[in-house]
């Protein structure tokens, strides 16, 4: 057993999730050692009681019963006490572990690769879930199986060591069955984790693109592709059942065997007949729980793979990697310097010596071909992921800057908004959507109107998740709504009127020139960047627009930066 | 005892794997029978000082322990294939329910509840169906036999030991209620935090940019909490139960074999050598309910997830609706079998279509538009006027309250229409994958010119692998133009009547935007081509642009007419 636990290390690595529940592991402890010593105590009296009514033809006496009447009741309490404690700890845990992979995420999202965050979910849901297992009833069924066995042991060997000695036997074969079915449990353990967490990203995926997956009839082959997944599942799932119920049976026959030993084992040995069945008795109670131990260390193997999947997803990667002595910000209008900026996804470089300013105050707005890096700055300049090579700083009026990687990350969010193309947009109201601490329900109806917002929605207006509700030009006015009633000294806006009509671009346009913000707008759209102070034009370093493209003038690398 | 009519007749859907499973388990536990009796047999030797019917009866019980696993085996082995059809059966009708129009428009749809469900839910009716139901079976049927049994060895002992039995199988009955209420309680708490946790991984980019990661955890820190409550207070309702049956059972172990010695003292109606038996048989009558109780905390995920896979459709022979058609007649699967061919130059047509949403003004009043093959039509109109929910209408996403869409005389049908949507999504998996959605057999001289017809066939060669680039899910790690590419390049390879382009270039430079729309031009020589569009820039050489306005369309230019 404590070969076990000693070799399951991202378990043990696990166990320090436990922290501070030392009492309420030591109360389940003892509850269970008790419970179960109790059930031992009434079969055993109640065997010792029918033997000697056979053999003796006595019935014993009134206190007898009250005794074990008691010892039920007792042991009906304790079981109760046991289960309760047991799993409140275990849910306690598990809350408090789902906590910790939360904020592992929060610093680790998006990666690079923005790959599904369908794994994650089941990591924080089903993983997380098939843990309480662990919490609940490993370390207190350990021990509890292993003070009673010696009880057990130390009564059979006083009373005849031979059957000692027969159910230490049985207690032997009970345990070996923890290691011989180790590898092929740890083996379907890790297929069935990995398998359900496939099926989760796919069903993550498809609810993402619902729309693609019924416009094209994919249900025919989404539904065999799920079918597959959720097949692979259930077979390691069905197997690993299986390979359980061989080993319990392989206990069961070893815990049966040892009360036919006993039963042999008495003959000629001088044990009054009356005793026998009592030792029958004892030596099952002896070997009973220490099979179920057994069983719950068969469990682990999978529990091993849940624990690694967790652990691993606590040692993601931080999507920030620059660890910069905090530096106050400049006062006054803030303005973007990116110096010499690299940044690149896997093997594909998408900047390259990427020079960008934007003075305090000054409205900038960016243009490319699309797959020319201009979403990487936005990304960038909001500190989304910090560059591979170059630095981005924020610089203040007059000579003072400070790289975006020294700005405490509460300064820099209210100093900066950022709209995303594709923001999230959460499910709630409009309030909860856009409001910020200091928001009033006056300036939100404000803005809508400011926006053309007034007529379909008001801050009380339930938008659905992912803003389901909303046209996509609404989701997008909301978005910027957002950032704007923030009230930030820089404001940058990915394709802020791609989704608009022209009125509502102009009233959009019109919003942001009023805004004092410094702003980096990037936009395809021709009479949105013709009302910003300056536009830079970014092109992707292995462009291929065409022959014109190739007598641009570059700096640095490849990118070239024009300016009109 | 907790029995769901659903997962009942989802289990009994499979009766031959079903059948075997419960047998099986029957036959397995009704080897401790035999058993009882030869060691019953045994301890009696013993007391005889018969040293050679010790031995046999030893032997005895090792065969039988030897039966018994040769059993158990085979009851494992059943009940992994019956989990497995009934995990596949469950999760292909709760996915007939989740792929369907509506849900693009329910705004009570939560992905992360969904997940829970077909992930986590479906799995706990695996666990109620082979683990629980079994067990309770074997309950039903055991303990009457056993009873029975005991009651021909010292009738009042098998009355008490079938008194306690059956108490402890019905009394939780008296509190079902509270329980199904809790757990349904649970359940809830559980999809909550699961739709919560999944919308904020999902939007943590957002998150962060908004410096919102802070309130967004203490959401969830607020859900699991709750989550936690809920569990426990589900979990103190059972484990009272725990209690009470453990109480039940140990009672009932004592009392009736307390009955039994007593009457076997005093000389009325049990013989020495059958008191032991009594012992065993009493022991045996209880047998069931420890497994029972040892099965509820497998199968009690499965009950608490049935509301949510219910409303899922599970159950309810709802499938037709996504295998065949609906009410109307509208074949609503893409992938079933045309009746007949679409006639070249066959016309989309717009009769007097209306629709509005539920407790919603209408949003479509009355559209009346005819589109052909030969020129590219744009349908223009300002943000929110209704043109995304007018091409859902055209796609068949949505029922339009008024009027019909026709292609060719007949109802129109999503198979006809290749769309490219305004953002859209591609899936995990490499290029070439995606590009197949719309065609299984493309060869690779039809996929390149696609793309190329796209304007994105350079950028793909330029990829890593080519086609056989992986895309992150979503498309994430391509561009927004690049994306918007791809799935027009899709569309082209789908060869469908009618290709429907939601702002096909709103996320396009210039150049890549001119691209686009000539490839529309060349395309609408054969097909019918429908741009919905905000932007004039986009209507660069349109030879017909219709105006969506308070609900109508009328035409805004019509250069093919003159």
């Amino acid at each position: 057993m404590t070969d076990t636990t000693a070799s399951a290390r991202p378990l043990t690595g696990l166990l320090g999730h436990l922290g501070g529940e030392r009492r309420a592991i030591a109360a389940t402890i003892v509850l269970v050692t008790v419970s179960q010593v109790c059930l031992g105590a009434i079969s055993v009296l109640l065997a010792a009681a029918v033997g000697n009514a056979v053999v003796l033809r006595n019935a014993p006496p009134g206190w007898f019963w009250a005794v074990l009447g008691s010892l039920v009741v007792l042991r009906a309490l304790l079981t109760w006490g046991e289960m309760d404690a047991s799993h409140a700890l275990a849910f306690r845990v598990l809350a408090r572990l789902r906590m910790t992979l939360f904020d592992r995420y929060a610093v680790a999202l998006p990666s690079r690769h923005r790959e599904n965050v369908g794994r994650a979910a089941s990591t924080a849901m089903t993983d997380t879930e098939r843990l309480e297992f662990f919490y609940a009833h490993t370390v207190a069924q350990l021990v509890a199986a292993a003070v009673n066995a010696l009880l057990g042991l130390i009564l059979l060997a006083v009373v005849e060591p031979l059957l000692a000695l027969v159910t230490l036997t049985g207690l032997a074969l009970v345990l070996t069955t923890v290691p011989l079915g180790r590898r092929r449990l740890e083996a379907l353990g890790g297929e069935l984790v990995g398998a359900t967490s496939a099926l989760s990203d796919r069903v993550v995926d498809v609810l993402g693109g619902l729309r693609e997956v019924l416009g094209y009839g994919l249900h025919e082959p989404i539904r065999r592709q799920l079918r597959e997944t959720g097949a692979e599942a259930a077979r390691a799932a069905g197997r690993l059942e299986t390979t359980h119920r061989l080993l319990a049976g392989a206990r069961e026959a070893a815990v049966t065997l040892v009360g036919a030993g006993v039963l042999v084992g008495v003959i000629g040995r001088g044990v009054a007949a009356e005793h026998v069945a009592a030792l029958v008795v004892l030596a099952l109670a002896t070997v009973a729980p220490a099979a179920d131990a057994a069983a719950t260390c068969a469990r682990l193997p999978v529990l091993r793979a849940a624990a690694a999947r967790v652990g691993e997803e606590l040692t993601r990667p931080p999507a920030l990697t620059r660890d910069t002595p905090l530096a106050p910000l400049p006062e006054g209008p803030l303005g973007l310097r990116m110096r010499a900026v690299g940044f690149g996804y896997d093997e594909r470089r998408v900047l390259d010596g990427f020079d960008l300013t934007v003075a305090p105050g000054e409205h900038v707005g960016l243009r490319g071909p699309s797959g020319a890096g201009k979403s990487t700055v936005v990304a960038l300049a909001s500190r989304l992921w910090d560059p591979d090579t170059g630095t981005v700083e924020l610089v203040g009026p007059g000579a003072g800057s400070v790289p975006i990687s020294a700005v405490d990350d509460g300064a820099l969010r209210a100093a900066l908004a950022t709209v995303e193309q594709d923001g999230a947009l959460f499910s709630g109201t409009v309030r909860e959507a856009v409001a910020h601490t200091s928001t009033t329900d006056a300036e939100i109806e404000d803005l809508l109107a400011r926006l053309g917002l007034a007529e379909v929605i008001t801050p009380a207006s339930h938008i659905g998740e992912g803003g389901l509700r909303l046209s996509g030009g609404q989701r997008a006015r909301l978005r910027l709504a957002r950032a704007v009633l923030q009230r930030p000294r820089i404001l940058i806006l990915d394709e802020p009127t791609a989704d608009l009509d022209e009125t509502t671009a102009r009233q959009v346009t019109d919003l942001l020139a009023t805004l004092p913000s410094t702003m980096l707008v990037v936009s395809h759209r021709q009479r949105t960047l013709a009302a910003l102070d300056r536009v830079v034009d970014v092109t992707s370093s292995t462009g291929s627009e065409g022959p014109e493209n190739a007598a641009r003038a570059r700096n640095h690398a490849g990118h070239a930066v024009r300016e009109r | 005892m907790m029995i769901d009519t659903l997962l009942l007749r989802t289990a009994l859907g499979h009766p031959g794997p079903a059948a075997a499973t419960v047998g099986l388990q029957v036959l397995t536990s009704a080897t401790y029978l035999p058993q009882a009796y030869v060691l019953a047999q045994g301890l009696f030797a013993v007391v005889d000082g018969d040293e050679a019917l010790v031995a046999t009866a030893a032997l005895w019980i090792a065969g039988i322990v030897v039966a018994r696993w040769l059993l158990s085996w085979g009851q494992a082995r059943a009940a992994a294939r019956l989990g497995e059809d009934v995990r596949l059966g469950v999760r292909d009708e709760a996915l007939s329910g989740v792929l369907v129009p509506e849900a693009l428009h329910d705004p009570g749809r939560r992905d992360g509840a969904l997940r829970t469900a077909l992930v986590d839910g479906v799995d706990g009716v695996d666990a109620y169906v082979t683990r629980y139901l079994p067990a309770l079976a074997q309950a039903l049927l055991l303990i009457p036999l056993v009873t029975v049994l005991l009651v021909l060895v010292h009738p009042l002992t098998g009355l008490a030991a079938g008194l306690a039995a059956a108490a402890a199988l019905l009394a939780p009955l008296l509190w079902k209620r509270l329980m199904r209420r809790r757990s349904d309680h649970h359940w809830d708490t559980y999809e909550g935090l699961g739709s919560d946790l999944l919308e904020a991984l999902r939007g943590m980019a957002t998150l962060r940019l908004l410096g919102r990661v802070g309130s967004a955890r203490a959401r969830l820190a607020r859900r699991s909490e709750d989550l936690h409550r809920a569990t426990v207070r589900v979990m103190r309702t059972s484990l009272l139960d725990t209690a009470l049956i453990d109480l039940a059972v140990q009672g009932g172990t004592v009392a009736a074999t307390g009955i039994a010695l007593v009457a076997s003292v005093h000389g009325s109606g049990v013989p020495p050598a059958e008191l032991y038996l009594a012992l065993m048989l009493v022991s045996e009558v209880f047998r069931p309910i420890r497994d029972l109780a040892g099965a509820w905390h497998a199968g009690y995920l499965g009950t608490s997830a049935v509301p949510a896979l219910r409303r899922l459709g599970v159950g309810s022979d709802h499938g037709t609706t996504i295998d065949g058609t609906t009410i109307d007649g509208t074949t609503i699967d893409g992938t079933t079998a045309d009746d007949r061919e679409t006639s070249p130059g066959a016309a989309l047509v717009l009769d007097d279509v209306s629709f509005a949403y539920r407790d919603g003004p209408a949003v479509l009043d009355g559209v009346r538009a005819t589109f052909e093959p030969g020129a590219v039509t744009a349908v223009v109109g300002p943000s929110g006027a209704g043109k995304t929910t007018l091409l859902d209408v055209v796609l068949t996403h949505l029922s339009p309250t008024g009027g019909r869409v026709l292609l060719d005389g007949r109802p129109v049908r999503t198979s006809d229409i290749a769309v490219v949507s305004q953002r859209p999504v591609l899936f995990e998996g490499t290029v070439r994958e995606n590009l197949r959605v719309s065609r299984p057999d493309a060869g690779e001289a039809d996929l390149w010119s696609a793309c190329a017809a796209a304007g994105i066939e350079e950028e793909v060669r330029r990829l890593p692998a080519g086609l056989d680039t992986v895309i992150a899910t979503a498309g994430a790690s391509l561009s927004g133009g690049q994306r918007q590419r791809i799935a027009l390049a899709r569309a082209v390879l789908s060869d469908r009547p009618v290709l429907l382009a939601d702002e096909p270039t709103s996320a396009l430079d210039p150049a890549a935007a001119r691209t686009v729309t000539a490839t529309l031009g060349r395309l609408s020589a054969d097909r019918i081509v429908v741009v919905v569009a905000h932007r004039e820039e986009s209507l660069d050489g349109v030879e017909r642009i219709l105006e969506l306005a308070d609900g109508r369309l009328a035409p805004l230019l019509d250069r093919s007419q003159v």
